[in-house]
């Protein structure tokens, strides 16, 4: 998770110093691209962690 | 890929949301934009030209201007449609109303998807691919927020094979990125996560004896 904040704060930041429009629409997008890409991540070890303890399956 | 946007609109030099999306694909590399017009040889030869054609219009009484139906029954002749196959056909349609009027039991109490089936079926016959729509719903009283989204969602819309995957947004990203020194360290840090991802996936794939779930 401590990346996740890293990559959401570095995005944050250049959204902040960024003066063109798009280019803000651009790294505010990002952040939620981010986010997704770590609940995805999230999603899929949890899956995988089920799978593992799956009694049907032993 | 080459994306031509086709637009219509009647009052197209007011209209907010046009300009917006006219504003989010400038600069973009490979995409026409393009009002309806009704010089029949140059638009066939714009069409034939694109792998993507994407009809960008607002819903009037529930259905396309009639400029978009004019330009459709004048231009998409069967001399020209057999050039089109295998193209893919994408719809950008903006409306007054919430997303969720749009669905059964909603306040307009009909879905989209019906409203706009008579692309289903032009892309059906003439053999396109046809996309999800990209909806645009009161865009006058969206935030600020939901436009910088709108704007991303939109290139995306007009420069990925297949906009709603997201291995193909994360590769889409990878390229913008790209163009950013500054963000050289969070590009690579989202590519490992990516790979993270994928790996992750193929494991589960694996797991499941070979099934996709097809979210990827």
């Amino acid at each position: 998770m401590a990346t996740t904040e890293w990559l959401l704060e570095q995005a944050a930041a250049l959204e902040q110093a960024a003066t063109d429009y798009a280019e803000r629409a651009m790294w505010a997008s990002l952040q939620d691209h981010i986010r997704q890409q770590a609940r995805r991540i999230e999603q899929a070890e949890g899956e995988l962690d089920g799978r593992a303890w799956d009694h049907q399956q032993w | 890929m080459k994306t031509l946007v086709v637009v219509s609109h009647p009052t197209l030099e007011t209209s907010q949301t046009q300009a917006f999306l006219q504003a989010s694909a400038a600069g973009l590399p490979n995409v026409t934009w393009h009002p309806v017009t009704s010089v029949v040889t140059e638009e066939a030869a714009l069409l034939r030209a694109a792998d993507r054609i994407v009809l960008q219009f607002p819903l009037y009484w529930y259905q396309a201007p009639a400029s978009l139906k004019q330009w459709l029954d004048t231009v998409w002749t069967d001399e020209l449609t057999p050039a089109l196959a295998g193209k893919s056909l994408g719809l950008v349609v903006s409306f007054g109303q919430p997303e969720a009027a749009y669905q059964a039991g909603g306040r307009e109490g009909i879905s989209l998807s019906t409203l706009l089936s008579p692309y289903a079926a032009l892309a059906r016959k003439v053999r396109l691919h046809l996309l999800p729509t990209l909806t645009v719903p009161q865009f006058a009283y969206q935030t600020e927020g939901w436009r910088q989204r709108l704007l991303v969602r939109y290139q995306q819309y007009l420069q990925l094979a297949d906009p709603q995957r997201f291995a193909a947004q994360a590769e889409w990203w990878q390229a913008r990125l790209a163009a950013y020194p500054e963000a050289a360290l969070l590009a690579e840090t989202l590519a490992v996560r990516q790979e993270q991802w994928q790996s992750l996936q193929d494991e589960l794939h694996e797991m499941k004896g070979g099934h996709r779930d097809g979210n990827d």
